[in-house]
């Protein structure tokens, strides 16, 4: 299984709190929840108190198609690209998204902004959890980044359509790994044929207040079981 | 998610999944028994 052994994906907590005033970085706040009684919306927290200079990003509102009959999914380049224009990015900033702590929206937006070509983005470890149980400022202050130009470069490779995934069913060279919970997966009538199961709830490991990822070796020893080390390319569900 | 965050970078992520895999009544799948037979030794 290839890794960049150049990759850095995650930035620290204090890495930020001693960068956070960069004129070249923009903080977004990626927490969005779906709304309980326990939870509140992405948007209330973010009203409440966030990083300063962070920047609420509403995946669904801001960076997912929301029309019929496959809501949820990226804008296309030219509105995403605008989006993130207005949100003051462009080839030269530096961003870091953070979300409550559980990575996964995000991990979500790293991946939009990497698949449009950005590479300057990063994931805040352990999130707005870690940032406050670290002690690091909190602010209800809102910011309103200069509109700037994006160009969105996207990279086939980092996501796959349909047709995509029915070829994969029957490529040696690829496994089909699936990712959500199971009972999502019974709701949703089954899982794409022949793919192996790997979700997230297995592959963070709880770090108090936060999530972090499982070791490297335990990941690796999984895949190596279900062949996916030998596969050329894996497609997540 | 994190395949990508473990740093592997052949992952190529269909997010379709979630409802035009579903929709589509001709697109082949397997129910969760089979996919959780095929699946053992996961990481805990």
């Amino acid at each position: 299984m290839p890794r960049r052994p150049d990759r850095q994906i995650f930035v620290s907590v204090d890495w930020l709190a001693a960068h956070v005033h960069d004129a070249n970085l923009r903080i977004m706040d990626a927490r969005f929840v779906p709304p309980t009684a326990a939870h509140p919306r992405g948007d209330a927290l973010y009203a409440a108190g966030h990083i300063p200079g962070a920047i609420f990003v509403h995946w669904r509102q801001d960076l997912s198609t929301n029309t019929p009959p496959v809501p949820n999914r990226l804008l296309d380049a030219e509105a995403f690209a605008a989006k993130i224009g207005q949100f003051g990015v462009d080839a030269e900033t530096t961003v870091v998204v953070y979300d409550p702590g559980d990575e996964n929206w995000a991990a979500r937006l790293w991946w939009a902004l990497k698949y449009y070509g950005h590479d300057q983005v990063y994931v805040l470890q352990g999130g707005a959890a870690a940032w406050q149980e670290a002690g690091h400022p909190w602010t209800t202050a809102v910011v309103q980044p200069p509109r700037t130009t994006f160009v969105a470069r996207p990279r086939p490779a980092m996501r796959a359509t349909k047709a995509q995934v029915l070829n994969a069913i029957h490529d040696p060279a690829t496994t089909i790994i699936e990712t959500r919970r199971q009972h999502t997966i019974v709701e949703a009538g089954g899982t794409v044929q022949g793919a192996f199961w790997l979700p997230s709830t297995t592959v963070y490991a709880s770090q108090g207040a936060y999530r972090d990822l499982i070791a490297e070796a335990e990941l690796d020893r999984y895949l190596q079981e279900i062949g996916a080390d030998r596969a050329a390319h894996l497609v997540a569900t | 998610m994190a395949l990508y965050l473990h740093g592997y970078d052949n992952v190529a992520m269909y997010d379709g999944s979630w409802t035009e895999w579903q929709q589509d009544a001709t697109t082949p799948k397997d129910d969760v028994a089979t996919m959780l037979a095929r699946s053992p030794g996961q990481p805990q």
